[in-house]
């Protein structure tokens, strides 16, 4: 089978490019992202393979990775990236096809009463948003 | 000449480190900075999807704010200057949810747009004029920049994402030695470390070492959320492996207000879990004894 782009387009895949504004066929594999991505070792698929997922049209695998909560939206990987492709937002999309199902990846009241005391607002604010959704 | 300051959420109440020491180095170097009226949390992260302008709402409103004022914008953290900045060079580049956001918040964004600064570069420029009174001599610095600041670069304009300079010129004003070392524009984790500590834990043990074996004895910063990473991580890590050696974290404020003398009472150490004291025994102010 060939793959083409009118056979792996899913309305998903549509709807990612929407949300991130990116185009995921502009993505050339060629890894550069992930040589630089400080949680790549946390990833499994690591991020080009997040990439590829998503030109295979596979977007419902893509969010099932553990790359989509591990990003830390540092965005090493789109200040870099060859092709001009940012995958920063291209996770975001991601995490935010989820949340948008209605399933927070982290209540703040589900974290330990501890940290929600000691950690800073900056720190607790970009959690919830992330997470939350 | 005045600019509205935009303190932001965690300056003025878990940061009293770096906010006292933002005031007092704004009164020492004659940098009027004036609070911004009614500010609310920047919102903490820039929202990455086109399809959520109610992530800019608060940044959108302090723009205004700023401009009605007739000032430009200045603020210290990381966090809030990566959000404000990119939401005012959005503002210029997309009339459809400038429109959206005129439209919720019933206000008008300035066409001429606003300007939006980051505390470093005021400093950078009162401080070429000025010789501090206590030079921080011999200190070795380690500048941590982290992502905020930095990238993306076309959007932010502040340094050079891949080899950014600013704070080792302000370090060598102040009369420290900077360190360059390779992990210094490393993301730190980031707000993940609330979610699973491993990968912050990871970045931090890489940042921290490689400032280490550079030579470096404190880091700066200018994010709290870097700076509570950089501490919360690491001693985690010196916990259960004995061989990690933290590294004191500063502001960048800190390290000014150290060289200008300021006086003990805009110096808070409660923040600190690393006593950064000790590193800096040579520039402290003396403690009178009653
Ligand atoms: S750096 Fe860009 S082109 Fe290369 S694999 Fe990553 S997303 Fe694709
Ligand atoms: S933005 Fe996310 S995917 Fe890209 S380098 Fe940073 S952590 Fe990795």
């Amino acid at each position: 089978m060939l793959l083409s782009g009118e056979r792996v387009r899913s309305r998903l895949v549509t709807k990612v490019e929407e949300m991130s504004g990116q185009r995921v066929l502009g993505c050339y594999q060629c890894g550069k992202c992930t040589a630089g991505c400080p949680m790549a070792s946390f990833m499994d698929p690591v991020p080009h393979g997040v990439m590829r997922l998503l030109q295979l049209g596979q977007v419902s695998r893509a969010m099932r990775t553990a790359a989509v909560w591990m990003c830390a939206s540092c965005h090493s990987c789109a200040s870099r990236c060859p092709r001009g492709v940012d995958l920063a937002r291209v996770m975001e999309s991601l995490r935010l096809l989820i949340l948008r199902g209605g399933e927070p990846k982290v209540r703040p009241e589900g974290l330990p009463a501890e940290l929600l005391m000691r950690a800073p607002q900056q720190a607790l604010v970009s959690c919830a948003r992330k997470y939350q959704g | 000449m005045k600019y509205s300051y935009f303190p932001g959420c965690t300056l003025p109440t878990q940061m009293k480190n770096f906010e006292l020491t933002v005031r007092w180095t704004a009164r020492r170097l004659g940098i009027e900075l004036e609070e911004l009226d009614s500010w609310q949390c920047c919102q903490a992260v820039f929202p990455l999807s086109t399809d959520s302008p109610m992530g800019l709402v608060a940044s959108f409103r302090a723009l205004i704010n700023a401009h009605q004022a007739g000032r430009a914008l200045v603020t210290c953290c990381s966090g809030c200057f990566h959000v404000i900045k990119r939401t005012a060079h959005l503002m210029a580049r997309d009339q459809e949810t400038r429109q959206k956001l005129e439209a919720f918040c019933e206000q008008e964004y300035p066409p001429e747009g606003v300007q939006v600064l980051h505390y470093l570069d005021l400093l950078l420029s009162s401080l070429e004029s000025v010789q501090p009174p206590v030079p921080l001599k011999d200190l070795r610095v380690g500048a941590y920049y982290g992502c905020l600041l930095l990238r993306p670069e076309d959007e932010l304009g502040f340094d050079d994402p891949e080899d950014p300079q600013k704070m080792e010129r302000l370090v060598r004003l102040l009369g420290a030695e900077p360190v360059l070392y390779a992990y210094r524009t490393e993301c730190c984790g980031s707000y993940s470390s609330l979610l699973d500590r491993a990968g912050a834990e990871a970045a931090v043990r890489a940042i921290v070492s490689s400032a280490r074996r550079a030579g470096a004895q404190v880091l700066v910063t200018s994010c709290p959320l870097c700076f509570w990473n950089l501490e919360e991580s690491s001693l985690a890590l010196a916990t259960r492996e004995p061989s990690f050696a933290p590294l004191p974290v500063l502001y960048f404020t800190q390290l000014v207000a150290l060289a200008l003398a300021a006086p003990d009472e805009c110096l808070d150490w409660s923040a600190h879990r690393i006593d950064p004291r000790p590193a800096v025994a040579a520039f402290l102010p003396e403690v009178k004894e009653a």
